[in-house]
Order: structure tokens, then sequence, then C-alpha cells
């Protein structure tokens, strides 16, 4: 591998991301999914420098609260300090090396190494060594050199992101164009959303990319066939006129972040004749997921009248922000024919060359009313995450995958193809930017992740 | 953090998924497991008919060809009630005993 200066820029074999990303026929070397060199490559230069999602805000809601959040392997203390400004730090002690914060999230005004006693302050700056007079820090380098490492911290929506990139794009132009799906997703009511609680985390034997280009890409093909159960057990249906359920709808790529605006009556029985209606009527019968009556009003304070329209009549129920991060706003209809909605969403966090953690959070809006949150809650732990009646397909699928990546003959000659396609075509006065794909989803949006993946491996 | 939330209408779910539909693939083909159950006490509560159980419990799991077994371990605290001779089962809570589970879904029963 060569690590200059600048960058890494091929494997020691020579392959270069041209020879393992084939851009002419929309084609993926299978030894991406299994390779150690690349994944030091992507440690380095695809999570060292893209925006991390590191949690929402309402997680550390009062001064000193803190959490340890994951950026590719690097650990970092995301805490709020007295004044309520969001700091992140690598959670390592510039001392000797030790873990500085232990648990997963805490309440403390200072973060003390349990080690030799070097202390810092929420926002990583050092305090001092124990014994000060006799100078446990040593006379060498100034207190303002003894911090810890700082990231860059920015937030959207409620959501904290960091980036080791003091210099790089703002998240703001790391988003784009893909700003004006996510604002209908975050940015919608007076107060925002909050966690439903701490994440759950859970351990899958796959490469992180199996994970990701198929959840952080927008792939909606494979529910045909993994998730068919919910087919054939009529869970899912297509209101309308039979065709595969789930599957039409508005795929957008913008940036490399992904959303796949799907009509609720391509998907639910239930929302039969949605089409129909005006756009008054659905909002009150079949409002957006999470959007209950009493939020609606809220809604034309803070979005345009596309977006309004855009939420009520295609939904955008999936999508990715790129890296590493899947977001899920989906319809859930109950059995006493309430409708209700899902709210969550994922990051898969690198644990070495062929093992990554899934983590998931529930959301819902802050000013939805206790009840429903309560309601929310249950439903989205049964639908999504580790016992989730859709997801639980999903991580015992991508550890074969990984699997395959380590056979010679595989890793040489076998790619993963991306090939099925109708082109772009935006339909007539779509309100927002980037590729989209109106029809079947097809191979689109997840070979844009790969695309956003080589340029952000790229020096 | 919370990973289950069942009533008796997700567990019928479940269930059917299992039982009456072969495309379930997080179980399909079905995972060998084993439920070790120990350390089982009984408490009487203030109804006549029912009872407070705990016990502890490992799950092995084990799919596919895989070298290893999936493990979890974790504690139960359990209602029962006693209903024309029958005993069942009306509330269950589990502690699981990690973080981070090993186990990357949920798809069996505890
Ligand atoms: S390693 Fe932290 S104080 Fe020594
Ligand atoms: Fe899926």
């Amino acid at each position: 591998m060569n690590i200059a200066a600048n960058g890494i820029r091929h494997l020691s074999d020579g392959r270069s991301l041209d020879d393992l990303i084939k851009r002419d026929t929309r084609e993926v070397s299978l030894a991406v999914m299994n390779d150690a060199e690349l994944y030091e490559w992507e440690l380095q230069q695809l999570f060292g420098r893209c925006w991390n999602l590191m949690g929402h805000e309402s997680e550390i809601p009062e001064p000193n609260d803190y959490m340890v959040r994951p950026i590719g392997e690097d650990e970092l203390i995301i805490a709020r300090d007295r004044k309520g400004e969001i700091h992140a730090s690598l959670n390592v002690c510039p001392h000797r090396g030790m873990r500085v914060a232990l648990g997963e999230e805490g309440n403390s005004p200072v973060h003390k190494c349990i080690y030799h006693g070097w202390a810092f302050r929420p926002n990583g700056d050092f305090v001092g060594a124990p014994a000060e007079k006799e100078k446990m820090h040593g006379t060498i380098r100034d207190k303002s050199e003894l911090g810890l490492k700082k990231a860059r911290v920015a937030l959207y929506g409620g959501l904290i992101f960091a980036t080791w990139e003091h210099d790089g794009p703002s998240l703001e132009d790391y988003l784009g164009d893909f700003r004006f799906y996510l604002d209908m997703l975050w940015n919608r009511t007076d107060r925002g959303t909050e966690v439903l609680g701490p994440p759950q985390k859970v351990l899958i034997n796959c490469n992180w990319k199996s994970a990701a280009e198929q959840a952080a890409g927008g792939d909606g093909f494979h529910t045909i066939s993994l998730h068919r159960w919910l087919i054939d057990a009529g869970l899912f249906v297509n209101a309308e006129d039979g065709t595969p359920p789930a599957m039409y709808g508005v795929n957008v790529s913008a940036n490399g972040h992904v959303v796949r605006c799907i009509p609720v009556d391509m998907t639910f029985a239930r929302a039969k004749g949605a089409g129909k209606m005006s756009l008054e009527e659905r909002l009150q019968e079949l409002p957006p997921p999470g959007i209950t009556p009493e939020l609606v009003p809220q809604l034309s304070k803070h979005l345009s009248d596309d977006q309004i329209r855009l939420l009520v009549e295609k939904a955008p129920q999936v999508g990715g922000i790129f890296p590493n991060v899947n977001f899920l706003f989906v319809y859930a209809p109950q059995s006493d024919g309430t409708m209700l909605g899902a709210m969550g969403i994922h990051i898969i966090v690198p644990r070495g060359v062929d093992k990554c953690e899934f983590w998931t959070w529930m959301f819902a809006e802050k000013d939805c009313p206790e009840p429903i949150k309560e309601k929310m809650l249950r439903n989205a732990v049964q639908q999504i995450g580790s016992s989730g009646l859709i997801e639980q397909d999903d991580t015992d699928t991508w550890p074969h995958i990984t699997r395959s990546a380590r056979g010679a003959i595989g890793r040489r000659d076998l790619t993963l193809k991306y090939q099925a396609t109708d082109g772009e075509n935006k339909p007539e006065g779509w309100p927002g930017g980037g590729h989209v794909f109106e029809g079947f989803a097809k191979d689109d949006t997840q070979w844009y992740w790969w695309l956003a993946y080589r340029d952000a491996m790229l020096p | 953090m919370m990973h289950l939330f069942e009533n008796h209408e997700s567990m019928m779910l479940r269930i059917f998924r299992i039982e009456d539909t072969n495309v379930a693939w997080s179980e399909e083909p079905a995972s060998r497991t084993r439920r070790l159950i120990t350390n089982v006490i009984v408490h009487k509560t203030e109804r006549e008919s029912e009872y407070d159980v705990t016990s502890y419990f490992l799950v092995t799991r084990n799919r596919f060809e895989q070298h290893e077994y999936q493990l979890m371990s974790g504690k139960r605290m359990d209602r029962w009630r006693l209903e024309n001779g029958e005993l069942k089962l009306a509330r269950r809570i589990i502690d699981l005993d990690m973080s981070v589970l090993s186990m990357p879904n949920l798809a069996i029963f505890f």
C-alpha cells in the first residue's frame, strides 16, 4: 500500500480504485468485501475525512452530558459543555494511550483518565495531571498542547456529525442538494425530533460495505426477494394494481446520499384509493410517517408547498447519508386499522475487515403526543433493528458475502453488478435536485454510492 | 437500550413467519438452538394463582456451517399464572448480558 504524503492511491499489488470499481460496466470487484489493505485505506481516507453521524443532540440534553461514539475504529467523546455547545474529541489519553471515558454515556464536568489521572474538560482541553506541583505532564509541552485531539462538529436537524477535516467542506456543502429531502424528515416541526432511548448495537460478521452499499446505498431491489415474507404474508400489498409492492417510486441520489420516495398506496392495502384523495384529505387520513394530526399545522411553517406535497404523496421512506447512515421513516399500519409511523436511523460501524456493528436509534417528533411516542417506539422495535421483523433477514445475509470474498477465484474473477438501470428520468416538475430515477427500484442509487465511495477514497 | 418489545400479536406474527412462509431467511434454514435454564427461583405473589419466577439462561445458536456459536446469556423475570390447571406466561422481562450483542439478530425466542 502506498501511503504517500498526499494519500493512498493503490493497493500494494498495483490495483487502483479504477481496477476495483469499473465505471464503464458498473461493476465492483468482489475482493473489496474482504481486503485488509483496502480496509486500512478506508479508515484513513474515507472515514478519516467524511462527515460521520455521531448521534442526536437529544441524547445529551444537559451540560456535561457525554456519549462515546465511533468514526471508523476511532472512538470519540461527544460532550456538551456548560454553555450548551457540543464538542467531539478523540477518546484516547494523550499521555499513554488509555481510553479516557470508559462508559457508553454519562455526565461529568471532567473526564479523568483512570491510568495516571490526567484530566480533560468536555471540550477536550487538558486540565492537569495529579500532584500539580510535581509537574507530572512535564515541562516540554505546554498544557494547551496536551488536550484530547479535537474533531470538527456540525449539527443538522438535531443530528450531530463530526469530521477530522478541519478545513474540508462544511456539512451543508457535504449534504448539498440532499438537504431539500432531509429537511422533510428532520426539519419539519417546531421542536424537531428526539431519540426514544439509547441505540441498539449488534455485531455482524460482515465487511461494513456489504451493509452500507445496501442500506446507505438505497437498495430497494432486495425487498422483492430477501423481504419476500412481507409480501407472502400479505403485509406488503400494492393496493393499486397487484404489481410487486414497495418497488415503484422515485429514487434519488444527491452527493452520494440517497432517498427513496415511495407512495404509501404502492405498499399497503390500507392506503387503497389514496391517489384519488386531495392533499388535505391525505394529510388527515394518511399523514406522513411520524406526523400526527396535531403536528400537521406545523409542517407549513417549516416546509415549502412542494416539500409538503412530496412528503404526503411520495413520502421519503428510506434513505442513506454517505458513507454509513441509513434512515427509515416508514408507514406502519396497525391491526386495529390505524396508521402509525416508525422512525429509525442506523449507522454501520467498521470493526475490522470482516466485522461491523449495526446501531439503531428510534425517533419521534418532540411534539408528538407521549402515548403515540410510546406506541411508535414499540412498533419500531418490532419492525426494525435487532429483533425487527423487517430487518432481521438483512443482517443474516451480509456475512455470506464477506465469506464469499475470501475465496481466491471469487476475489479475482467475480464482480458485484449494478447494471439494472433505465437511466435518469426526473418526473415533470420534480421539485428537488440530485440524480432522479422514477419507476421500479433498480441499481442506480447503489451505483452512485460506489461512485461517492470512489471519490471519498481518492486523495 | 431496548431490543425486544413483544406482545401476543407480534409473537403470533413471528411464529407465522417461521411456520407458514418458507422465506423467513434469518431462520431459514433454522438455527440449531439450545436454551439452558438455571438458578430458577419461584416467589409467591399477592395473588394465589400467580408466581414470580426468575431464572438465568444461556442460549446457544448455530447457523449453517459456522465454526462458532452465537451465545446469549441473561436473566428472565417472569410472571406465571395458573389457569384451569395450566401454567401460562403472563409477562416476561429479559435482561441481556451484553452491550453490543454478538448475535446479529434476535430472530429466535428467549
Ligand atoms: S494514560 Fe492517561 S493518564 Fe496516563
Ligand atoms: Fe432490507
